[in-house]
């Protein structure tokens, strides 16, 4: 557990593709998964982090950083994701929600889940499917079927702009 | 564009996202894929999609999807819209009257001048809409004496569907169940005491899974007001007595400021606006739970006509 007094205790976290980071215990506990290796005494020396990528920890390790510098304050720390989130593109927050899953950190996964489906809200269903990777298994027949039942769905749809 | 591989997130994450998306949206992601179209039709998934829609809207200032629903005077004639005025819509009814409505599903009877009448559950969001016969045992003029019936429409968590509950006012209910599409077997008795004729009774308000209704009767030429009340979880109806003791001119109606369900009291010029709570334990002693009623706003003479509650939990209103 964190020392009582002193200096702050830092950990260091090692991405899958080899790069290592700095971050404050009391910052990184905010993930379950780290928090359960600390309490379990093997956060000693380097915590490897086989499912999350060096640009990604880098992000989470930011937002890390600046939510536990927020007191408790549930308004501050809600514009303080907001803000955080606001400029990244998909990939970026899929990536994310991977690593929020993996580390287990409730509060991130629900801001980057709510995020991802504002970000698709208004989107065809072309772009769901390139973005998402999933094949379309319809005939032809069986898709126009589908799409004419909600006919009025596809109202107000974004024009896809994106590739 | 760049191309990423297939199975971008795995599949629970995804339901994740799309419990978070409106249905307008969901509607139109069931062309994704046949994987897609099964989760979005799936049952589990429209009750976990209302249970988080729900939990949203307790925060209601962000309640953009909150459908506003107006009815006209005759009641014959009704509008909704949105929150949102760049989403608004306005439907206009012909033979149709608003009976009740619950998490934004509103019922409706339509009445059809030769061949008796039918009631309609219409969801506005999703645009569909499925039709209901009434309740003969219920209904003895074909339908065409549903000012005479009561209903209410609630969620029944317990099977995950939609019921509808109608009723004389005076000793028997039945309950449609959505699902099943069909009325209870045997009709019910209500077993609470209504004194005298029903001199009216107002539109059912549906509250925290049970239906609400201010019941005004008369009997030995005198008359009085109560609110009735049907337990969904207890199968069970209850009547309470009003906070204040009322006379001939004075009127008790309930109405919804925010999440809250209210009871209000107007006499010329004295007014007053209550809570409606359930509050769990003892009453009767069959480990049920009574209704309270908390008081939201003192006695006062002006006319008012409460709007809704802002975040403060201050009750706006229009003088």
């Amino acid at each position: 557990m964190a020392a009582e007094t002193g200096t702050p205790t830092t950990l260091t976290l090692k991405s899958n593709d080899d790069e290592l980071f700095s971050v404050a215990e009391s910052a990184a506990i905010l993930s379950v998964t780290i928090r359960n290796m600390v309490e379990d005494g093997c956060a000693g020396g380097v915590i490897p982090l086989d499912n999350v990528d060096g640009k990604t920890l880098a992000s989470v390790i930011t937002y890390m950083n600046g939510i536990s510098a927020i007191p408790a304050d549930e308004e501050k720390k809600k514009s303080y994701r907001d803000k955080f989130l606001s400029d990244k593109d998909f990939e970026t927050l899929a990536d994310m929600v991977l690593a929020a899953n993996y580390l287990n950190m409730s509060c991130l996964m629900d801001a980057v889940s709510a995020k991802i489906a504002q970000v698709m809200e208004k989107k065809s269903v072309g772009w769901v499917r390139r973005k998402f990777g999933i094949e379309n298994d319809y005939t032809p027949e069986e898709e126009a079927a589908v799409k004419e039942e909600h006919k009025w769905t596809f109202e107000g749809v974004e024009t896809d702009d994106d590739n | 564009m760049k191309n990423r591989e297939n199975d971008v997130l795995p599949y629970d994450m995804i339901e994740i996202i799309l419990l978070q998306l409106p249905v307008k949206s969901l509607l139109r992601f069931k062309s994704v894929s046949k994987s897609w179209e099964a989760t979005i039709s799936d049952r589990k998934f429209a009750a976990n999609h209302l249970r988080q829609s729900k939990k949203k809207n307790d925060s209601f200032d962000d309640g953009q999807d909150d459908l506003l629903l107006w009815v006209g005077k005759s009641s014959m004639d009704f509008l909704v819209f949105n929150l949102d005025p760049s989403k608004n819509c306005r439907w206009e009814m012909k033979s149709l009257s608003v009976l009740c409505y619950c998490d934004g599903l509103v019922l409706l009877h339509r009445h059809l001048p030769y061949d008796g009448s039918i009631y309609r559950l219409w969801n506005p969001s999703s645009k569909s809409e499925v039709n209901i016969s009434c309740d003969p045992r219920i209904h003895r003029g074909g339908g065409h004496d549903y000012a005479d019936v009561a209903q209410g429409l609630y969620y029944d968590q317990s099977v995950e569907d939609y019921k509808i509950v109608v009723t004389d006012m005076k000793n028997r209910y039945s309950i449609y169940r959505m699902r099943k599409k069909l009325w209870s077997d045997e009709m019910k008795e209500m077993e609470i005491d209504i004194p005298g004729e029903v001199v009216w009774c107002d539109k059912g308000s549906s509250f925290e899974g049970d239906t609400y209704w201010v019941v005004r009767t008369r009997a030995s030429g005198k008359e009085e007001s109560f609110l009735v009340c049907f337990d969904s979880k207890r199968e069970k109806f209850e009547k309470w007595g009003m906070p204040i003791g009322d006379n001939d001119d004075c009127k008790f109606y309930l109405t919804y400021l925010g999440s809250r369900l209210c009871l209000a009291y107007s006499k010329t010029k004295m007014n007053q606006l209550w809570f409606v709570k359930r509050v769990a334990g003892g009453g009767s002693g069959s480990g049920g739970s009574w209704v309270e009623f908390e008081e939201a706003m003192p006695l006062s003479r002006n006319y008012i006509k409460p709007l809704r509650l802002t975040n403060d939990k201050e009750i706006a209103r229009e003088d």
